[in-house]
Order: C-alpha cells, then structure tokens, then sequence
C-alpha cells in the first residue's frame, strides 16, 4: 500500500495597494510647532485673540501677511481665521501651513513606529513622505 | 526598492490635500498599515483599492494524495 503523500499548492494572493484621501485635522502641537520652524514662522502660542469681529482661543500662528493670526484648536481639530477672503492674507500661506503640518505629522507618527522616513520634492508643489515599513528610524 | 519592500506613500499637496498610498501589501495588511497614520492625519474621505500584481501569500493549500 503507498503511503499518503502531500503536494504543497503555494495559493497566490493578490499584493493590494490602496488609496486613501485624507483630510487634515489640526490637532497635535509638536506637529504645528515643527509645521512653524520648517515655515520660519514664530512659535505658535496657545492664547485667546480677537479676530476681527470674534475671539478665538488655540495654538496663535501668525502666517506672513496676514492681518490676523490663524487659531488651531487642537482639541477638534478645526482652525479659525479671518483672512477677508484673501484681502487680509493670501490663502496660499495657510495652504503651505496645512501642507507642512501634514507633511511633518505624517513623518512624527512614523517615527513613533521605528519606520524609515524620507521625504521628497516633487514637481508639481507636492511632498511625499516615503516610509519603509520595517526599516529603522 | 527591492519588490518585497513595504511602503507606504503620503503626498501632500500644496493646497495640504493628503493621500496616503501602500506599496508592496498583501491582502488586508496594507488597510492595518496606514490606520492609524490615517487617524492622526485627519478624516478619511476617499479609499480606492488597486490590485497592483499577485504574489505568494504566506498561506497555501496542501492536497493529500493517496489510500
């Protein structure tokens, strides 16, 4: 009588890669602080401002031209400003302030895991924060 | 980049639109990656998922011949 035998059949599994588009919430002071040195702006002050016609209270950066500091309150993420629709800053200050906070929080919480991190410029304005999964930090 | 490498890919752009990009997952791993990178960025609007190649999964099947 054979004996039983096993033929080893290696199942092939899709590798997925997947796409999520995300939508920046302010809430994590060493992420604006480090957002504020890569911009040399002044360090971002946690204070009560008047903006033109309401108060305010957060983490104060004061963007380049604008007449008004922008207000991130951390605790829901949101930010509040008064830039008369562009009269009183120009939106693409507060555009390189979003862009550098998420660059700089994406790189801050994959350091926080032991992930490698390197950034790049690319072409059309964009940064890519590359993190090899695995890699030291 | 060796083929095996995992990665995962954040580009952000000038208007502070971000995407976050896995390379290199099998199966569901890539979603596990990039949670909770996605929860200290923001709020997830948009997922695609894109079957990119097929390679060898760690599970396999084994058929038992014989009487």
């Amino acid at each position: 009588m054979n004996s039983p035998r096993a033929i080893h059949y290696p199942r092939r599994e899709p590798a997925l890669s997947h796409i999520v588009e995300i939508k920046t919430e302010i809430r994590d002071e060493a992420a604006v602080r480090a957002a504020c040195t890569r911009l040399q702006l002044a360090a971002p002050e946690h204070k009560t401002v008047r903006l033109f016609n309401a108060a305010a209270t957060g983490f104060c950066v004061q963007l380049p031209g604008w007449q008004y500091p922008v207000v991130a309150n951390l605790q829901t993420g949101q930010l509040s400003y008064d830039n008369y629709n562009g009269h009183w800053g120009d939106w693409s200050r507060l555009n390189s302030f979003l862009q550098a906070y998420a660059v700089e929080k994406a790189k801050i919480e994959a350091r926080k895991k032991g992930h490698m991190v390197t950034e790049t410029a690319i072409q059309d304005g964009s940064i890519r924060v590359t993190v090899r999964v695995g890699g030291a930090a | 980049m060796s083929t095996n490498e995992k990665r995962i890919e954040i580009t952000v752009s000038p208007e502070g639109a971000t995407s976050i990009k896995t390379l290199g997952f099998t199966g569901g791993s890539c979603r596990d990656a990039t949670r909770d990178l996605e929860r200290a960025l923001g709020i997830s609007s948009r997922e695609t998922l894109l079957q990119q190649f097929y390679a060898e999964a760690q599970s396999s099947e084994w058929l038992h011949e014989g009487n």
